[in-house]
């Protein structure tokens, strides 16, 4: 677990970020993206799977101006192809390695503005090989000193370096084709061109002079590619052989990759020096290298590429045709015994039975590589865990030596195909800074061979080099000292100590205990306070003002309800005497509204003779129905009210007691109480009912009232109004107050609507976008 | 003795109700007797219930008499109005004349000028759900509650069609549905009673 | 009733009337202390008459000497039961009153339960079903098979079920809860319509009230 800097908390060790927080993490394990394998955080590989962890442009390392360039002790077992970025500009080279940087001239060139960092490849400072160490710049008198630490075929360059000046290209002898036009193409260059530009590497600094005796038809001609390279994609005899003869001095590793026989002098490798070891192989294809000549010969034998160009019979038809130096092992052992006549384009020409005179190579430019072919492709050293992803009927195995020189090898037939080969392949030798990297177990017997030793080997396991033996073990990058032991002290911030505390307090705390908790009285807002208050003046003015008796401007129409002519029907069809039951299911507040229909129904029953029971399941029912009872004429026969508690248990008690009523009227303003009267009398009696309720109540209650045994409604004040005027003659003139509240009630539901409709609309217009 | 003290009381509840419900679906004659007599303790018991509900307006009131500055006079206010009330009220019964006078005096025109606040009150909801709901359920919502409040009274006849249309039609079938809902609700609380899974008497 | 007390209860019904309605321009002292009078009046008028009705009905039958044991116990066992439950408003002693809890809990679910059975979920199908008889007419039958239609999906609506979840909802499905929702608005807002008509009304005989008592205290004629 990972601890966050920044908060505290502990996060998984493949978190890169904080899953409290959010800060960046330093990750100590990384997790496979494929197998899902932790890895240590240095594993640039996933040790199970073999997954590329680390991205390879995230671990190419990047130098800026700011960064001094890392020393040249450090070590860093990375291999990396350099980048070219700026092909064919003049200028400093940039981008290019530390072993190819040094190959500056002692005056560096102006450094240009515009540097592509992506493309800038900076290496760290490598350990360079024996070979490569003389190829530094020559900037002091220690130049000297270098060049005596320089390999033999090497050596050379360093001589003549210091002779070197800005004309020193002129002096020196001529170049070959393929670097004749290092320099610029430009016709117009002049031997001091190349110091105005900044110093070149020896091995290039030889191509500067000669410019001047290109002719200058040859390079115009072919655009601003260098010579060199635009022999690549046309080789032309007729400019080739003039130039390196009239080229200056060659550096020693190059002297033997001078022009076809008939271009270069004899007495050019003589004069630049011995040549280098793995260039000696050119000229003595016969495997007489020198010792330590062959720095990195392997000591099995290479794949064969592209099909190889047979040396060049004609001039500077291949780079190494005919080469006039001696061949190195490995390179001829790559030459197939039987070669194509002409060569191919691209080829990398593996030179034939060269002559003495032949010293220095055929260096004209390559032609245009070819693609490989199937067959080719086969004939490749694939290693096991590749060759097991062969498709079926594809290449097949084949094993063993080809006729054309070429080796087919297998993992499983190493030793087989070792032996085999033990006399015609040339020794390859592993470079001292590849053998250094040996693993330090038990030193090679004596008398042992290679092979030998390797095959006592373990194999390795998983991978994509499983089943090879000898391989050198991963180290990780990052360097732990055995003894380390991670040493974590926990330092709680301390808010997760507050917090931790108030837990335990509020676990501590009794399951009973009252806790003080904060009430804050919410007051309206100064809008709300206002809206408020303005309904309240228009409904207030809306309604007094028909009160006052003031003129409306619409008297309001009695509309005959539906319900009411079954409600009338029903009364007048009770005999004298009839028994009836009258549910008083309103309470104080509903009064005032029930009044315009608890009236005239009074009114009609007396008329009628009715004998009426009074009941209420409301305490204030009672007292209603005592205000009701006003006139005693209605009095007559009327039994006291009852009072019935328990709600519907006490309507269910009572209509079970008393099964003798004609009709039951309920006048209900609360809808449960009607819901209770309608289902108990369908339950038990089913006596024939009538239904009296409020605006409220008639809405809510609606589907109750469409029931089979009602025989009659009346809803509201409309109806009430109505069954008054019918009572009384079919008009209102006896009843003023009444007539004056039922047209402020008009007037104050038009005005609802209007306010309803419009406060709607300003809301919807208003409210903020998401919201409902 | 556990099992007792957990399902004794939960029994007799259980077998009140078994009782009352057989007493209806066979109207026979024990049954029909042992039914009326326990509806009518039911209601016996219901008057007690009220009486605790009183008690329990009082003591809250006395206890709120401890915040004398905040809640003092209100508390006391009500505790005094409701004893004056029932002494009087239950002495002279409801065509007293205190009965009276109080009823029409103070509960007629108090209880009837709270119900008229609630029109304003409710005027302001209606324009609130504009804020809180998508916009065409409000806009569906308010347009029917219009044309319901010009059609109950209507100016124009063609309004009181279209609002009587409304009512009988939509209205009663999103209504009717409500009301089966409810029902349904009822009937499954009822069940849930009769097998013992809710035992409210024993605040379980 | 004495005309005096009738001014009396006219004037004590204004100032009432007046204090209450203040609350629509803010909420005043006043304002509270008047609703703390009227709870305290409606709760002790209301428990005043349900004793009445107990002592009256239950109390004095059984204290009667010539009430016969088998009647006293008839009056005597409910009175017992509804003082055990007066103890539920002590906690301690709150399991007394459990059995008188279960007996009225148990006497409300079955009269409810049978209610909604028989008197609410039969009468209502058989309504539905009698909207689309053919005795009012065609165009009856036609508002008959939207009611039946709509009860259904009003129903199937507001009925719980599992949710689908996003995206995997079905169409048929998300237009059925849409078609419910709708008819339950337009329910309830028939339901809102008639409360503010109510409660307007209620507005309006307050107003009245208030009037007539003042011109008839000021002695002017309305």
């Amino acid at each position: 677990m990972i601890r966050c800097p920044k908060c505290g908390a502990l996060n998984q060790d493949s978190s890169r970020f904080c899953n409290s927080c959010g800060a960046p993490l330093q990750r100590t394990q990384i997790r496979c993206p494929v197998c899902k394998t932790l890895n240590p955080a240095g594993n640039v590989f996933c040790d199970k799977c073999h997954t590329r962890l680390i991205p390879a442009d995230a671990m190419l390392p990047r130098q800026t101006e700011s960064q001094p360039s890392p020393e040249p002790g450090e070590s860093v077992r990375q291999i990396s192809l350099p980048v070219r970025s700026d092909l064919g500009k003049t200028g400093p080279l940039t981008g290019f390695p530390d072993w190819l940087e040094g190959l500056t001239d002692e005056t560096p060139l102006p450094p240009t503005e515009s540097e592509p960092a992506a493309n800038d490849f900076q290496a760290e400072p490598v350990e360079l090989p024996d070979w490569l160490l003389g190829i530094l710049p020559q900037e002091t008198a220690s130049s000297g000193e270098e060049a005596s630490q320089l390999p033999d075929w090497l050596g050379g360059l360093a001589a003549p370096e210091s002779e070197v000046t800005p004309s020193a290209p002129a002096e020196e002898g001529p170049l070959p084709n393929w670097l004749s036009g290092l320099a610029a193409p430009e016709s117009e260059v002049t031997p001091s061109a190349p110091a105005e530009e900044g110093p070149l590497p020896d091995w290039l600094s030889g191509l500067a002079a000669p410019e001047s005796e290109v002719t200058p038809s040859a390079p115009a001609e072919e655009g601003p590619l260098p010579d060199w390279l635009s022999g690549l994609a046309a080789p032309e005899p007729e400019a080739a052989p003039s130039a390196p003869a009239e080229e200056g001095p060659l550096p020693d590793w190059l002297g033997g990759l001078a022009a076809p026989e008939s271009e270069v002098t004899p007495s050019a490798p003589a004069e630049e020096g011995p040549l280098p070891d793995w260039l000696s192989g050119i000229v003595t294809p016969s495997g007489a290298a020198s010792a330590g000549t062959a720095a990195f010969i392997p000591e099995a034998p290479l794949p064969t590429g592209p099909a190889q160009a047979p040396p060049a019979e004609e001039a500077g038809g291949g780079a190494f045709a005919e080469t006039p130096g001696a061949v190195p092992d490995w390179l001829l052992s790559l030459a197939p015994q039987d070669l194509p006549s002409e060569p191919t384009q691209g080829a990398f020409l593996i030179p034939e039975e060269e002559t003495e005179e032949a010293e220095v190579p055929d260096l004209t430019p390559l032609p245009e590589p070819r693609k490989p072919t199937t067959d080719e492709l086969a004939r490749a050293n694939v290693p096991e865990w590749l060759r097991s992803l062969r498709p079926e009927g594809s290449f097949g195995e084949a094993t063993g030596v080809g006729d054309k020189g070429t080796v087919f090898v297998g993992a499983a037939d190493l030793e087989a195909t070792l032996g085999e080969l033990e006399g015609e392949l040339a020794r390859a030798e592993i470079p001292e800074w590849l053998q250094e990297l040996r693993p330090t177990g038990a030193p090679r017997p004596e008398g042992m061979t290679l092979e030998q030793f390797i095959s006592q080997a373990t194999e390795t396991e998983g991978g994509p080099l499983s089943g090879m033996k000898g391989l050198l073990q991963p180290e990780a990058m990052v360097d732990i000292p055995p003894d380390y032991t991670p040493v974590v002290r926990y330092e709680l911030p301390a808010a997760v100590l507050e917090r931790a505390r108030l837990w335990q307090t509020l676990l501590e705390q009794p399951r009973s205990a009252q806790r003080k908790m904060a009430r804050r009285r919410v007051r309206p807002g100064m809008g709300e306070q206002l809206a408020r208050w303005l309904v309240a003046l228009v409904l207030l003015v809306v309604g007094i003002w028909p009160l006052l008796g003031y003129p409306v401007p619409v008297n309001v129409p009695l509309r005959n309800p539906s319900g009411l002519q079954g409600f009338v029907n029903t009364l007048e069809g009770l005999q004298p005497g009839a028994r009836v039951l009258v549910a008083v299911e309103y309470g104080p507040a509903e009064a005032p509204e029930m009044a315009f229909m608890t009236e005239p129904l009074l009114t009609h029953l007396a008329a009628r003779g009715a004998a009426v029971d009074w009941v209420s399941t409301l305490p204030e029912g009672v007292g209603l129905i005592n205000n009701l009872r006003k006139d005693p004429a209605w009095d007559a026969g009327w039994q006291t009210p009852g009072y019935l508690p328990g709600a519907t248990t006490g309507i269910a008690s009572y209509v079970s007691l008393h099964q003798e009523y004609d009709v039951l009227i309920v006048l209900a303003a609360r809808s449960d109480h009607l819901r209770w009267w309608i289902e108990q009398n369908t339950v038990g009696p089913r006596w024939p009912v009538l239904v009296g309720v409020s605006n409220a109540v008639g809405s809510l209650m609606i589907p109750y009232l469409e029931i089979e045994n009602l025989k009659g409604v009346l809803i509201g004040v409309q109806d009430g109004t109505r069954y008054l005027a019918q009572r009384s003659g079919g008009s209102l003139a006896q009843y003023p107050m009444q007539r004056r509240q039922l047209n402020a009630l008009v007037g104050l539901q038009w005005v609802t609507m209007v306010l309803l409709v419009g406060g709607m609309l300003w809301t919807l217009m208003t409210r903020k976008k998401g919201t409902g | 003795m556990k099992l007792l003290k957990r399902w004794g009381v939960t029994f007799f509840g259980i077998l009140t109700a078994v009782l009352i419900l057989l007493g209806i679906l066979m109207p026979v004659t024990p049954l029909k007797e042992i039914r009326l007599i326990l509806l009518q303790w039911a209601m016996v018991i219901a008057i007690f219930a009220f009486f605790l509900a009183f008690l329990h307006l009082i003591r809250v009131n006395l206890a709120r008499l401890k915040q004398f500055k905040k809640y003092g006079v209100p508390g006391l206010l009500t505790v005094f109005s409701a004893l004056l009330t029932l002494i009087l009220v239950f002495i002279q019964g409801p065509q007293g004349t205190y009965s009276q006078l109080l009823l029409n005096a103070v509960l007629i025109p108090g209880e009837a000028a709270l119900m008229g606040l609630t029109a304003v009150t409710l005027l302001l909801a209606g324009i609130r759900i504009a804020r809180v709901r998508p916009a065409h359920e409000v806009i569906l919502f308010t347009g029917v509650a219009a044309l319901m409040l010009v059609g109950m009274i209507p100016i124009l006849p063609v309004l009181g069609t279209l609002a009587s249309w409304v009512q009988k039609v939509p209205a009663m079938a999103g209504l009717r549905g409500l009301v089966l809902g409810v029902a349904l609700g009822t009937l499954l609380a009822g069940l849930r009673f009769l097998f013992g899974f809710d035992r409210p008497q024993s605040e379980e | 009733m004495p005309v005096s007390l009738d001014l009396v209860a006219g004037i004590l019904g204004t100032v009432f009337t007046v204090l209450l309605l203040s609350y629509l321009f803010g909420d005043t002292v006043l304002y509270r202390w008047t609703l703390a009078i009227l709870v305290g009046v409606g709760a002790g008028y209301a428990l005043a008459l349900a004793l009445r009705y107990l002592v009256y009905t239950w109390i004095l039958p059984m204290l009667d000497a010539q009430t016969g044991l088998e009647l006293r116990l008839y009056y005597a066992i409910p009175i017992i039961l509804g003082a055990l439950l007066l103890f539920k408003g002590f906690p301690r002693l709150s399991p007394a009153g459990n059995l008188s809890m279960a007996i009225l809990l148990g006497s409300g679910v079955a009269v409810a339960f049978s209610g909604a059975l028989l008197g609410t979920i039969i009468p209502q199908v058989d309504a539905t079903g009698s909207g689309l008889s053919l005795r009012a007419g065609v165009g009856q039958v036609f508002n008959g098979v939207l009611v039946l239609l709509g009860t259904i999906i009003a129903l199937l609506g507001f009925s719980p079920r599992p949710e689908p979840q996003v995206g995997q909802a079905r169409l048929w499905q998300v237009w059925l809860q849409r078609f419910s929702r709708y008819l339950l608005i337009i329910g309830l807002a028939v339901a809102f319509a008639g409360a503010l008509t109510s409660s307007l009304m209620m507005l309006v005989s307050s107003l009245a009230f208030l009037l007539e008592k003042l011109f008839s205290i000021l002695a002017i004629g309305l």
